[in-house]
Parts: structure tokens; C-alpha cells; sequence
């Protein structure tokens, strides 16, 4: 039965996997569903790189880095089954980033930690009015639908400069090294995006 | 709203487009592959020059594949025949494009075929659910008037697993398929699509080679070239080396490009072999009436 599930959820799947073949990653799927204690080992092995970097992004701690990234893979054992993931990379780094949020916030209460998140979190704030009210008015999902279109109308570049700042908390400077441009033009592409987005929000309705 | 709250609620966002930028992660520093255009304005002189061999009976067109050392690129080229558009498809085209670079999108390889009037060269392969073939004319006329000289069509299709690869799930790969027009010239294809493609910039280490140059059973010439990529030394996670797969071929006006990717020495034995045994299953198909 798990078997039929995993490979509907697989297949056709392959063009997305870099790096981590979709059969690895479909056994992997599998030892969680077996409830195999490797399944944290393997998952280690493939995942353990990509899960610290995005921590580290955030937290710009070692230490704490290392504390997140176990607690994902404790996670993703809370979680599977009896949720299966379309992708294991997005759903292991989606606990990583939130895990590592909401460390961040405990460590600034604390007033320790720091780094580039401080940076990615202002950018940030310049498409907020300021307005605190305005969170219980939103709607998370409406949102999230809204800001899905905008990176729909964004070239494949631009939306991975986006992403890779603002999910992935990547410094411009490693965005620039990746993407074989300089540090400025990463920046000033991001200001752009980052107008161009509040643009569309107030235009589908949203004051943030 | 706080700034924490608004990086919270991206962590929503579609997962393909975390997919996709983390997949543009996974390639290392970028260095531009480019499309030599000096090859390819030599190929569009040597159409012009040598002119159509459709009119010797040669159908097959020859697949110009050049390796820049240097560069650390490839080149490839239309050459030795190019397509007249029947005056029909010309006023579809002229119905649906009132501007140049439209694309146009397709349910179905039929209906692409159809409404160009074209042949579809392809092997043992499917085209991908919901992908439909999209495609670009591209045009320019100083007076106004719609000259289309080259057409871009984009198809996703699979490949089922080879004798290398039984069991595994069926590869994935793209399909473009450039035809130039009889109306073309040099200056015009420069601005194209197909001036795009030539500038345009992959995002990894390239070290291309040409794999094979052959022909199939059917005797038609093609190449196999592939790019390889290094895995990034800066995140130890990405731990496969990215290999890049072409096999280019061409039959008369159409040059046609299937590209799929291959993780690791493994996966890109096994494909290369699938893409030489896809060659040798090519086939003509016509429009169907």
C-alpha cells in the first residue's frame, strides 16, 4: 500500500531532484513510514548540509544551528506518516526555517545571536506600513496566494534571488557568487523585486 | 505586522519555487555558456551560399556541433536547408500573432503539427501529461508587415527506462525544435529566439564534450554532447556532479535539441546510453489529415 502511495507521489517527480536521486529519496520516504531508525541517519547523511546552511542563515550560530537541525529530523519522525512529503528537500527545510524562527526570537529576547538575518528581516520591514494592527486583519493564506502570483510573474532568475534571500536567508554575497553577479546588482535586483512586491500587494489589497 | 511574521508567512509560499531556487543552489559558480554566434552566422551563410539540399534529396540536416575549448562552450547550427512557410499556416500565424515573439500554446504534438504544416521527429518518447507544445515565432519587418523567420516550440517529454535502468521511474527531459524560415536573414536571427538562446547564461561550471557522433539505423547524423557540472565545494550536500545531456539532430528545416539531466556517474552512463538508443528508434511522423 505504501508503496503504490510513494510512487504516485514520485513519480513523474525526477526533474526535480538535483543532487539526491528520486529513488533515494523515495526510500528515505520509506524508512519513515517503517518507522526505521535509519531513516534519521540517511536523512542526515543527504539532508544534513542543506538543513544547517538554512539555519545557520538565520541563526549565524553554530551551536544552535546543530540543535535545529536535530530537532527537524525529530520532526519530520513526528510527522511521516502520517504526512508524505511531494518533496522531502522543501519539507525538511521548511521545519529548519521555522524551528530556526523560532529560536531567532527566542536568542533576541535574550539579545544574543545576530549576523545577516538582521539585514534580510529589514528588508523586509520596507513593505510593512508599521501598522501592528493590520496582522489580525490578514489572512495568512490569502497572502501567501497573493505573494504565490507575484513569483509567478518574476523570470526564473529573479525568483530564485527571491527565494534564496527570503526563504532561504542566503547572504547577498553568496547569491552573487552563485548567480555570477556582482554583490550590487543582487541588491539592487532585490530592492526591485522587493517594490515590486508591495506594489502588487496593495494592489490585491493588502496594507501589510 | 512584524518583519519575523512576514519570513514566517513566506515559509508558505509554492514548494516548487522553493524547489527551483534550491535547485539553482545546487549548481556551482556560473560562467556563461554561450552559443557561439559566429558559428552560427557562418551556418546562416553557408544556408545561403550552399542553398536548400531538400532540393538534392538530401533531407537529413547535419548537425553542426562545435566545441570552444576556450570557451568552454558549444555551438550548433541550422544549416543546409530552411522552411517555407505555406501561405495557410502563414495566415493562421498572421490571425493569431498580430505582434512578433507571441507564443502559442498546444494540447497535443498533433495539433502543434497540424497547425505548422510540419514533421514531428521523435523517437520512443511521450510527451509529458499537461505539457502541451509552446512555441514562439519570432519576426521582424521594417514595414510593418508579419514575416515570421524562426519558430521555437518547447515540448516536455519522457523517455521510459532503458535496458540500463529497468524499474526506475521514466526520464524526464525537454525537446526544442527550431525551424527557420525561408525569409531569415542573418540580422534577423540575431534578434530572435534564437538570439535569446544564444546569450543566454547556464548557471554552472561548464566542461562540454562531444560524446558521439553518429548516425541512426534510419541514417540520419546526430550528436550527443554533454555539459558536466562539479558538485558546489561550499555545501557538502550536493554531492553529484550534474551532467547535461544533448542529442541534437535535424531534419529538414527543423533542427531538434532533447536535453535531460543525469546526477551522478551512474544516472548519466545510464542516460547517455538511453539517448543513443532513443536515436536509433527516430521516426518521422507527418501530420495526420
Amino acid at each position: 500500500m505504501w508503496d503504490l502511495i510513494i510512487i504516485c507521489v514520485y513519480i513523474g517527480e525526477r526533474e526535480k531532484q538535483k543532487g539526491v536521486s528520486l529513488l533515494e529519496e523515495a526510500k528515505i520516504v520509506r524508512l519513515y513510514l517503517d518507522r526505521d531508525g535509519s531513516a534519521i541517519t540517511a536523512t542526515a547523511e543527504k539532508y544534513g548540509g542543506y538543513c544547517k546552511t538554512i539555519a545557520k542563515n538565520i541563526l549565524n550560530n553554530e551551536e544552535d544551528a546543530e540543535e535545529c537541525v536535530n530537532d527537524t529530523y525529530l520532526g519530520a519522525w513526528n510527522s511521516i506518516p502520517p504526512h508524505i512529503p511531494d518533496n522531502l528537500a522543501a519539507f525538511l527545510g521548511k521545519i529548519t526555517r521555522n524551528l530556526s524562527l523560532s529560536r531567532y526570537r527566542q536568542n533576541t529576547a535574550n539579545k544574543r545571536g545576530g549576523g545577516e538575518f538582521h539585514v534580510v528581516l529589514d528588508e523586509l520591514s520596507e513593505l510593512l506600513s508599521g501598522n501592528d494592527d493590520v496582522e489580525e486583519k490578514i489572512c495568512t493564506k490569502e497572502l501567501v496566494n497573493a505573494v504565490n502570483k507575484f513569483l509567478d510573474t518574476l523570470s526564473p532568475k529573479d525568483r530564485a534571488i527571491f527565494i534564496c534571500r527570503y526563504w532561504y536567508a542566503d547572504s547577498t554575497k553568496e547569491i552573487a557568487v552563485r548567480k555570477g553577479m556582482k554583490e550590487g546588482t543582487v541588491s539592487m535586483t532585490l530592492t526591485r523585486l522587493r517594490q515590486k512586491l508591495r506594489k502588487h500587494l496593495i494592489k490585491e489589497g493588502f496594507d501589510l | 505586522m512584524t518583519s519575523q511574521k512576514l519570513f514566517e508567512t513566506l515559509g508558505n509560499i509554492n514548494e516548487r519555487y522553493v524547489i527551483e531556487a534550491r535547485e539553482s543552489k545546487t549548481i556551482a559558480k556560473k560562467i556563461s555558456l554561450k552559443v557561439n554566434k559566429t558559428a552560427i552566422v557562418a551556418a546562416i551563410l553557408a544556408i545561403i551560399l550552399c542553398g536548400s539540399a531538400a532540393a538534392a534529396g538530401i533531407m537529413w540536416l547535419i548537425p553542426q556541433v562545435e566545441i570552444d575549448e576556450n570557451k568552454k562552450d558549444y555551438s550548433f547550427a541550422l544549416v543546409e536547408s530552411n522552411y517555407e512557410f505555406p501561405g495557410e499556416v502563414l495566415s493562421k500565424i498572421a490571425e493569431r500573432t498580430p505582434n512578433p515573439g507571441v507564443g502559442f500554446e498546444f494540447e497535443s504534438i498533433d495539433e502543434w503539427q497540424k497547425f505548422f504544416d510540419l514533421p514531428f521527429v521523435a523517437g520512443d518518447i511521450t510527451i509529458a501529461k499537461k505539457s502541451g507544445a509552446r512555441s514562439y515565432i519570432t519576426s521582424a519587418s521594417s514595414d510593418g508587415q508579419f514575416i515570421p523567420d524562426l519558430i521555437e516550440s518547447t515540448v516536455f517529454v519522457k523517455l521510459a527506462p532503458g535496458e540500463y535502468d529497468r524499474g526506475s521511474a521514466p526520464w524526464h527531459a525537454i525537446m526544442t525544435v527550431y525551424t527557420l524560415t525561408k525569409d531569415a536573414s542573418i540580422d534577423k536571427i540575431e534578434n530572435t529566439e534564437m538570439g535569446y538562446i544564444i546569450n543566454e547564461k547556464f548557471y554552472f561550471e561548464p566542461s562540454t564534450e562531444i560524446l558521439v557522433e553518429s548516425e541512426t539505423d534510419f541514417g540520419m547524423p546526430y550528436t550527443l554532447v554533454v555539459t558536466k557540472a562539479g558538485p558546489e565545494e561550499e555545501h557538502e550536500h550536493y554531492e553529484h556532479t550534474l551532467y547535461k545531456l544533448k542529442l541534437i539532430y535535424g531534419y529538414e528545416s527543423s533542427l531538434y535539441h532533447l536535453e535531460l539531466n543525469a546526477f551522478g556517474e551512474d544516472e548519466y552512463e545510464k542516460a547517455s546510453a538511453r539517448l543513443k538508443d532513443y536515436a536509433d528508434t527516430i521516426k518521422i511522423a507527418y501530420p495526420a489529415e
